[in-house]
């Protein structure tokens, strides 16, 4: 689609505000973005466009790659990492300081450990606010970059077997990437975890209302040969009630060579990063392995899509 | 029983669905009976629409919640020697079981005067009362209360199948229903227990004929029937939902006095003193008889069978509960009889419910065994399909008559599942079924009405049928076939559209013809004594009338409200009511024209005169033909607002304003025209044909903008729009490009004032101004109301009235007159200006005590009463409105632009917050008591309103919850809240939880549509705001949608306690 974005002076707070239209739309400009960084590194599309890149917690790589692209993109920014509160201002509040940087900037990046903040955020500045993680809340554009991260390998999101393996209780990027490959028809998901730690039964009705093929499993191994993505996550102890259910299942849901033996050549491993040890450091030479290599990389271009579509005229 | 000398009566609060207008006839009632024997009488109800709180009426008016914390602090001040229980519906009853069991009643020495506690009590617990009726013979519906399928299905086996199921508390309103067979009873009970613990499987009666008896006993044991009942509505659809006809129709000699004598048999057994009501299930077959409940009481069918005997229920139960035995009681209407005697009826009466579903979202448009209608009509006749006819046009929803083409866009399969599928069209798609030839055999079995209706109906049809067939020399002569059609209840109207003509030309023709109709007394013995009163109805079934109109000068025709419905209410018969006793007073013959049971201006003591029939054109010329007099139109709301100027054109005399003058304050264009003229400002606005006009005026004004289609489609298509996006969306959901639209600047943060004033000849009377608590965009009816204002200063009000005053010139307004303003800042703005009595009348006169509708009814019969004096009040009076959504399965509780409300109360008190708390406890909400809140704030602006508010309840110890964004701005803020998850977000505790576990004592949930569309710049997301209001009335939690009216409460809860209000009686405030 030409003209003017559908993102243009929105929020990007959450990935149910995403249709497939729009998924479309930013997969489309992610592409041409690629293309710019290949080809002459810059384009400055929004040259005189400022980004205040708020982060309330430190976040080396998504604060880093959303700097980088705005600085591809021709545009400014104000760099605030790993401010505190007092560090801002004295007990100042984020309904102030956003109101501030939004009186410099054209946008605003925020990062914050709490849950509700970034609509906050959203609710009082007058310029678009992207939610760049809050809490155990969202993170939305982990979620765009992981589905454009498939999108490319496949070329569709259509009728793919995509298995999620890990704490899919607490992990927000599984729960964001299952809604939006819900919007995708003949899915089929497997969903493996420790049976302590399965999706919340909201999502799980969720995905059950848009038709998603499901299947829960406590192991990996019966789904390998016909999965096309693995997307892993982190398990951790403190989980666990007992230490004697960890010490058992703790090896289904570590990564290794052997376990890429069993997939499809044609099929992919994914990671949000950072990882603690769940996916072998032998993996990484497969190229399978893509955590290391495309999703980073996309990442950039999905950010640069989104500043792009939110702020170009 | 001690000497009685004051009594404690107990109104029934507000008007909601199922507790109505009836509830203010009863305690009038009760209230001039025990005048009459000379005691004093203190009064608590807080609904200030009634004419129960009227002056002249009660000694002590309590404006008051009627909840037991209130109501003992009444006790302790005024100590009453007795109290009545029976007169204020369910509420009032509760109440006084509550104080009973708290011992209080005792501990003041308060006897309960009529049926005594324990009979109450026997009638309002299911186990006691099928114990009862055990031993005297008699059954109550079989049923048990079951928590997990096995024990339901071995029960159900018991039973017998079908087998009804209900659940015992409906959360979202899944799992009632018949099962047919085991299966699906399993199904049933597998859904209905993933919500709820508690399931009732009872014996099911759908389909057995429901008839009810009014009983009243004395203390000497004489006991008799008033008067039985039929519903057209077999079992299944809620006696309150169904059409009812009295007397009964379709039961045979024996089984009529078979009901009969169980009747009085069970009011015997239960000691009832006073006045009941008992409902039977007959099956249409085997004669086999379920008792389905007792009243202890006065009830909406009581009400309906005093209009329909001309049999005083309320006032000989009052009586009653004094001591008095039957044969001490007079009959009024004869003079000489007693009300020892059961009335004869040589006609009969058909009472048909009114809805207003289309004022609701989210409301299934259907009937069954929950109540959902606002109101009703009576109409008496003397066949039924004279009286059915009569009724369906009482309505005031457009149809002339049963046959009128509703339905007739469906094919035959879609009428069926419409006929098999109750909802409030019912008896026109039968109609319409019988016109394509359906039999009646088909019908019952699809309706499980009885075929004597049925074939009535049918009647109609034929004769409908006729009408159109008429051919010129052949058959009967048009005179034959004109007085047959009316005899069948057809009316000038429709018979017109079928020839061809108009209503005037049929009129004259008939008239010509000598058909006219006769009137007819009802004189509660069947003509076997004269009635010295005059009650009157007519008929095309008479030879002669009995009434002779009075010869004086002196009078005028009073045309009341008709049916309730939302925003007609009992202000309107309060109105009327008052009209007609000043009328009185001033020496002149008052004549109500009405047709609502549940209203005081029918009770035929209230004129000399009375009318029990249709508000429509042809019927009040009919009457002013014979009684010759002139016409008040101006008191009784919208459907006698709208007769006036036909009236008129028909040579009428219209008392009051000029209807001419009236319409140019109706009509938009020329009322702005004239605004223009006299410099005052109005909110922008226009009239637009198609969506293209409509965004152009929006985009030159700027959003907000109102809109309103200039009719209504399939309900509420009024609306406020903050941008183009939603603009679109508005219009996504009809086809816009032909529409006609009125669109306004919508003023956001404006404070919205009503004036009420009364006029003579143009010159300003008296006055009053009300402050909205919410800001404007909030249906007046639905705002909560301050009298005086708190935020109107001095020069603003002067202003105000200025404006006011030159509107009432230029119109020549003589009586009353509602003219509704805007401020901002220093910026003015008049939206509307009505020229008749409007709801808030009661409300001003009351709080005031300037009885501003006696002045007005003086001004219109020509005279010229002093202005009252102005003065100082040191009293605030504020209103709350009455909301049903709890009975309206399904409801979103939003205040919107579109009215909901079904009823108001008021509170007085010191100071603003002092009222509100007393107003808003009488709507059912709870006092706080486990100090804890949740908060769900749409919107920056929301959030930093409310911040003060939240500070001060977290201050006060108050735990406070809240939705996460809400959460973090609060914590942001120094408020320690508690986040927890909304149901979308997954997760637990979600609000659901705390709201199901009751760990919340209100709930403040502001929507979130001002900021998902400010600037257009959050893409729509999920809400559950819906859920998680429908969630807090299904169980009874306090829930404020509206931010201002949310900071009062919170002021007023932190300021206040119910122990410590002022409990003064209104006199005791006006002095």
């Amino acid at each position: 689609m030409e003209g003017v974005s559908m993102l243009k002076g929105k929020d990007i707070l959450s990935v149910d505000q995403f249709t497939r239209e729009m998924l479309a739309d930013v997969f489309h400009e992610a592409g041409r973005m690629r293309e710019i960084v290949h080809t002459k590194g810059i384009e400055p599309i929004l040259a005189g466009k400022v980004m205040t890149a708020l982060f309330y917690e430190p976040s080396s790589r998504t604060f880093a790659s959303f700097v980088t692209a705005m600085q591809r993109l021709g545009g400014g920014f104000i760099p605030l990492q790993g401010v505190t509160y007092s560090s801002v201002a004295k007990g100042e509040t984020l309904a102030d300081t956003v109101r501030t940087f939004a009186s410099y900037s054209d946008v605003i990046v925020i990062r914050h450990p709490e849950v509700g903040s970034a609509k906050i955020a959203a609710e009082f500045s007058p310029v678009p606010v992207v939610n760049a993680g809050d809490g155990v809340g969202e993170h939305p554009t982990q979620a765009l970059l992981d589905a454009y991260t498939i999108f490319r390998k496949f070329e569709t999101l259509e009728g793919l077997t995509v298995t999620l393996v890990g704490d899919l209780m607490n992990g927000r990027t599984v729960h964001s990437l299952a809604k939006v490959l819900s919007l995708y028809t003949n899915t089929k998901i497997n969903l493996v975890s420790p049976d302590m730690l399965r999706m919340p039964k909201e999502l799980m009705h969720l995905l059950d209302q848009r038709n998603v093929d499901v299947k829960e499993m406590e192991t990996l191994d019966p789904v390998l040969d016909r999965t096309d993505v693995l997307y892993v996550t982190r398990v951790q102890k403190e989980r666990f009630s007992d230490l004697t259910s960890y010490e058992k299942l703790k090896n289904h849901y570590i990564v290794t060579p052997e376990t890429l033996a069993k997939m499809k050549i044609s099929a992919i491993v994914m990671h949000p990063f950072p990882r603690v040890g769940e996916i072998e450091m032998a993996v990484d030479l497969d190229d399978r392995a893509y955590y290391m290599t495309h999703q980073m990389k996309n990442g950039l271009y999905v950010r640069m899509a989104l500043l792009k579509m939110i702020l170009s005229e | 029983m001690k000497h009685i000398r004051s009594v404690l009566l107990l109104g029934s609060g507000a008007l909601k669905i199922g507790e109505a207008g009836e509830f203010d006839y009863s305690g009038s009632q009760a209230i001039k009976a025990l005048k009459e024997e000379g005691k004093r009488v203190i009064l608590v109800n807080p609904n200030v629409a009634t004419i129960q709180t009227s002056e002249g009426l009660a000694d002590e008016v309590y404006f008051l919640p009627v909840r037991p914390e209130y109501v003992e602090q009444v006790i302790e001040k005024e100590k009453p020697d007795g109290i009545l229980l029976s007169f204020g519906g369910q509420t009032a009853l509760n109440c006084g079981l509550a104080l009973a069991q708290f011992g209080v009643l005792e501990k003041y020495h308060v006897e309960v005067l009529g049926t005594p506690i324990a009979a109450i009590d026997e009638t309002e617990d299911r186990e006691k009362f099928r114990r009862m009726l055990e031993g005297i013979g008699l059954q109550s519906a079989n049923g048990k209360i079951v928590n997990n399928i096995d024990d339901g299905l071995s029960y159900a086996k018991t039973l017998g199948y079908p087998v009804m199921l209900r659940v015992g508390f409906a959360l979202g309103g899944t799992g009632s229903g018949i099962a047919q067979t085991e299966a699906e009873l399993h199904t049933l009970l597998t859904k209905s227990l993933a919500t709820t613990s508690q399931i009732i499987i009872e014996e099911c009666l759908l389909g057995w004929k429901e008839i009810e008896y009014e009983v009243v006993r004395d203390r000497n044991d004489n006991c008799i029937t008033v008067c039985n009942m039929e519903n057209f509505d077999p079992v299944g659809i809620h006696t309150g939902e169904s059409i009812v006809v009295a007397p009964s129709q379709t039961l045979t000699n024996d089984e009529y006095f078979r009901l009969r004598m169980h009747a009085i048999h069970t009011i015997r057994k239960l000691g009832i003193i006073g006045e009941c009501n008992i409902q039977f299930a007959l099956h249409p077959k085997s004669g086999d008889l379920r008792v389905i409940e007792v009243n202890a009481r006065l009830s909406r069918s009581s009400a309906l069978a005093s209009k329909a005997t001309g049999y005083p229920l309320a006032y000989v139960a009052a009586k009653l509960s004094l001591g008095k035995t039957l044969d001490e009681i007079p009959n009024a209407v004869t003079g000489k009889t007693t009300a020892f005697f059961e009335p004869a009826l040589d006609y009969l009466v058909v009472k048909i419910p009114r809805w207003d579903l289309s004022k609701f979202t989210h409301v299934a448009p259907t009937i069954g065994s929950e109540m959902k209608s606002v109101g009703e009509v009576m109409a008496i006749g003397r066949s039924f399909e004279e009286a059915v006819q009569k009724a369906v046009r009482m309505l005031n929803q457009g149809h002339e008559g049963v046959v009128n083409g509703n339905g007739d866009g469906l094919d035959d399969a879609g009428l069926i599942l419409k006929l098999e599928n109750a909802d409030p069209e019912r008896l026109f798609t039968i109609c319409e079924a019988l016109k394509r030839g359906l039999t009646v055999e088909k019908l019952q079995t699809l309706t499980m009405i009885d075929p004597w209706f049925l074939n009535k109906l049918k009647n109609i049809v034929e004769g409908y049928k006729g009408l159109g067939k008429r051919q010129k020399g052949k058959g009967i002569s048009i005179n034959e076939l004109l007085r047959k059609s009316k005899q069948l209840g057809f009316s000038d109207t429709q018979i017109g559209t079928v020839w061809g003509k108009t209503e005037e030309e049929i009129r004259t023709m008939r008239k010509k013809m000598g058909i006219v109709p006769s009137i007819k007394h009802i004189d509660t013995t069947a003509g076997e004594f004269p009635a010295v009163t005059n009650y009157l109805y007519m008929t095309y079934l008479g030879r002669k009338s009995d009434h002779v109109p009075a010869k004086t000068e002196n009078k005028a025709i009073v045309i009341g409200g008709g049916p309730y419905a939302i925003g007609t209410s009992v202000e309107f018969d309060w109105c009327a009511v008052n009209t007609v006793s000043s009328l009185r007073k001033n020496g002149y013959k008052a004549i109500v024209v009405n047709c609502n049971p549940e209203t005081v201006s029918t009770d035929y003591d209230i004129s000399d005169v009375l009318y029990f029939e249709e508000l429509t054109l042809e019927r009040i010329l009919d009457i002013t033909d014979s009684e010759k007099a002139p016409v008040i139109v101006s008191v009784g709301g919208q459907i006698p607002n709208n007769l006036a100027m036909p009236l008129k054109t028909a040579g009428v005399p219209v008392l009051g304003t000029d209807p001419e003058d009236v319409n140019r304050a109706e009509d938009r264009k020329t009322f702005s025209a004239l605004c223009d003229t006299l410099g005052i400002l109005q909110p922008e606005w226009d009239q637009v044909l198609g969506k293209e006009s409509a965004f152009t005026f929006a985009s030159n004004v700027g959003y907000p903008v109102l809109v309103r289609p200039s009719y209504v489609l399939s309900g509420s298509a009024m609306s406020v729009i903050e941008t183009p996006e939603q603009f679109e969306e508005y219009f996504g959901s009809f086809d816009g490009t032909s529409m006609k639209l009125v669109v306004s600047k919508f003023m956001s943060g404006a404070r919205e004032y009503d004036v009420d004033a009364v006029f003579d000849g143009g010159d300003p009377v008296v006055s009053a101004i009300s402050e909205h608590v919410e800001y404007g965009g909030v249906h007046s009816g639905d705002a909560t109301m301050i009298l005086p204002p708190v935020h109107l200063d001095h020069d603003h009000a002067q202003n105000i009235l200025t404006i006011a005053g030159k509107i009432g010139q230029v119109l020549n307004i003589s009586g009353l007159c509602n003219i509704q303003f805007l401020v901002r800042g220093d910026d003015i703005r008049v939206i509307e200006a009505n020229v008749r009595a409007s709801r808030s009348i009661p409300f001003v006169s009351k709080v005031t005590g300037v009885n501003f509708m006696s002045i007005a009814a003086e001004i219109l019969v020509g005279k010229h009463p002093e202005k009252p004096q102005n003065r100082q009040r040191g009293y605030v009076g504020v209103k709350v409105p009455q909301f049903s959504y709890h009975k309206l399965r399904g409801s979103d509780p939003v205040l919107t632009v579109e009215m909901n409300s079904t009823g108001e109360v008021v509170g007085l008190g010191r100071t603003v917050e002092e009222s509100y708390l007393k107003a808003i406890q009488a709507t059912g909400y709870a006092f706080p008591s486990k100090k804890t809140v949740y908060l769900s704030l749409g919107g920056s602006d929301a959030k930093l309103g409310f911040l003060r508010s939240a500070k001060e309840l977290f201050s006060a110890g108050f735990t406070v919850y809240a939705s996460t964004g809400t959460g973090f701005f609060l914590r942001d803020h120094g408020i320690d809240a508690i986040t927890v998850r909304k149901i979308y977000e997954g997760g637990h505790p979600n609000i659901i939880d705390l709201m199901v576990e009751k760990k919340i004592d209100f709930a403040v949930v502001t929507p979130e549509n001002a900021y998902e569309s400010k600037r257009g710049k959050l893409a729509k997301t999920f809400t559950d705001g819906y859920t998680m209001r429908r969630m807090a009335v299904d169980l009874g939690i306090p829930i404020f949608t509206n931010s201002e009216t949310a900071k009062l409460f919170i002021r007023s809860v932190l300021k206040y306690s119910p122990h410590t209000v002022g409990i003064q009686s209104w006199k005791e405030y006006l002095c």
